[in-house]
């Protein structure tokens, strides 16, 4: 594998609840150490494509490959040295609500990390993974203690358990406040400097997805396919696509390709 | 086609489409139970992953948590069998085999069936409005992305800790059956304690406590087994965690009763 092979292909992904079709004909790259942005409506698929993408639903049709892997014709053994290096925030941030904040950064550790590292050890690093998201002080609590934009924020630690080599965030801004959310996207920044790991960024949040995203994808609810590709910032200046033309600068699109669309 | 005939094709098809759906349902029985048995060979080769705390909150949950409730209801079921019993072989004045009525009733029947039908409403509910939570909060789905089945995750502890702890229970309620019973005689029939309990050593065979307890165990099994699945199988929005606690209830019961008369009708082909 080359320095510049991309570090997801997904080749042309069609997504279907039963016979109900959620996206077709979807496919990019996401380059190594990139922020890969998901755009669209609200219930256009984005969380859907995550799921094909962390290995939760098998495509109706089409490739998601990893390195030279293709996660859904691989063996278990194989699909499992690939999920190791994944780091998953899920759109409702999904703790489990048995377990403290702590308890719950450290359970990736617990199963999958390195045998050797200490109880104690795996501790110190929940609690500094903690800090980083600004929730030093509720490590001990349970999950029901705590607020929605304070779950996402553990939800990223527990994420960021094993220096995933793969990131996939859902909304990882939704219901946090202005200056959280800005902290965040410096994170994630940051994160992606050091680690080179490849990101991909379901997002609504306009400022988050200009100063973040490296590419991205624009999915339609209508016509059920991506109708754009890019950075956002270059989406913003050159796609004259109605919609996504509307949606980047948020305003309301004009009534013919309003409709059907939320 | 006639009017008649359209209708008849309907209902044939509709038929048919139930039929397929009973299918399905069996099939997904059959694969989750495929799937806790690699996971038992797996625990057996201290492969298994789950998190013991949990295992034990389980087991304590299942176990000592179900105390008050089965301690009540088999208390009271003694009772009646002994208050039962006694209106009517009083009539033949054979009061004193009240004893043998309440020993055998309950030891090879009562105390495993209404244990597993307090549990299936206790613990087999339990199980599945907790699944179906973790299904709807993404949980399940964290875990599948940690790379650790639910299976073994979830279902292991639970069907496990309760497949243990059901005959225990059931050894439990045996004894307060057996009180409860001993309380109607001697308070309604002036029965002697003494006749009672000897009457009721002399009726009970060791058979009667292997099969209560061979019950039990399947009861648990069943029970948890039928929790973890409607858990599993639940769709992820708030009303779906009730309808999945409200099948687990229904088909545990409705379970424990067949497969009681399963045993029933092999107790009587073998003559035990
Ligand atoms: N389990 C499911 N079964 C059937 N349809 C589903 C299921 N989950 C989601 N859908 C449908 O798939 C579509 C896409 O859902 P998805 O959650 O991917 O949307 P989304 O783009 O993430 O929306 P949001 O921005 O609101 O999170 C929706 O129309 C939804 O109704
Ligand atoms: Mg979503």
């Amino acid at each position: 594998m080359s320095a510049n092979t991309p570090a997801i292909v997904v080749h042309g992904l069609r997504m279907a609840y039963g016979s109900k079709l959620i996206q077709e004909e979807v496919s990019f790259e996401v380059a190594k150490g990139s922020v890969f942005i998901i755009m669209g409506g609200s219930g256009c698929g984005k969380s859907t494509l995550l799921k094909h993408l962390i290995g939760l639903m098998p495509p109706a049709a089409g490739q998601v490959l990893y390195g030279d892997h293709d996660y859904w014709l691989a063996d278990e053994a194989a699909r499992d040295a690939i999920r190791r290096r994944f780091g998953v925030l899920f759109q409702g941030a999904a703790l489990f609500s048995t377990m403290t904040l702590a308890e719950n950064v450290m359970l990736p550790m617990k199963l999958n990390g390195d045998r050797r590292q200490s109880a104690a050890e795996q501790r110190e690093r929940a609690e500094t993974l903690l800090e980083l998201v600004g929730l030093s002080a509720a490590a001990d609590l349970l999950p029901n203690e705590i607020s929605g934009g304070m779950k996402k924020r553990a939800g990223l630690a527990r994420a960021l358990a094993l220096e995933p080599e793969y990131l996939f965030l859902d909304e990882p801004s939704a219901g946090l406040d202005p200056i959280s959310s800005r902290k965040l996207d410096e994170l994630i920044l940051d994160l992606r400097e050091r680690t080179g790991a490849a990101v991909v960024v379901v997002t609504h949040e306009l400022p988050s997805l200009f100063a973040i995203g490296d590419d991205g994808i624009f999915l339609d609810a209508v016509s059920k396919r991506p109708i754009a590709r890019g950075a956002p910032k270059q989406l913003l200046e050159s796609c004259d696509h109605p919609f996504v033309h509307a949606f980047l600068r948020r305003e309301v699109p004009p009534e013919d390709v309003e409709d059907g669309r939320e | 086609m006639s009017h008649a005939r359209r209708e008849r094709i309907l209902a044939l098809a509709a038929l048919g489409r139930g039929v397929l759906a009973r299918l399905a349902v069996l099939r997904e029985v059959s694969t989750l139970l495929g799937e806790v048995i690699l996971a038992i060979g797996r625990l057996l080769r201290g492969k298994a992953r789950f998190d013991r705390a949990d295992a034990w909150a389980v087991v304590q949950a299942s176990g000592a948590g179900a105390l008050g409730v089965v301690s009540l209801v088999n208390l009271l079921v003694g009772a009646i069998l002994a208050f039962v019993g006694a209106v009517q072989l009083l009539k033949f004045g054979a009061g004193q085999f009240v004893a043998d009525l309440v020993s055998i009733a309950t030891v090879r029947e009562m105390a495993a069936v209404i244990t597993a039908v307090v549990l299936s409403g206790r613990t087999g509910a339990a199980f599945a409005a907790r699944i179906a939570t973790m299904q709807g909060n993404e949980e399940v789905d964290a875990l599948k992305t940690l790379g650790v089945s639910p299976v073994e995750f979830l279902v292991l502890p639970r069907v496990l800790a309760l497949t243990l702890m059901t005959p225990l229970l059931y050894a439990y309620a045996c004894a307060v059956g057996l009180l409860g019973g001993w309380a109607v005689s001697a308070g309604m029939l002036d029965l002697s304690s003494h006749l009672y309990w000897s009457r009721s050593a002399d009726a009970l065979a060791g058979t009667h406590f292997v099969l209560g307890a061979g019950k039990s165990l399947a009861f648990g099994f069943l029970v948890a087994f039928a929790g973890c699945f409607h858990g599993l199988r639940a769709g992820r929005n708030a009303a779906a965690v009730g309808e999945a606690t409200t099948r687990a209830v229904v088909s545990g019961i409705v379970g424990v009763i067949v497969i009681d008369a399963v045993f029933a009708l092999c107790a009587y082909a073998l003559d035990v």
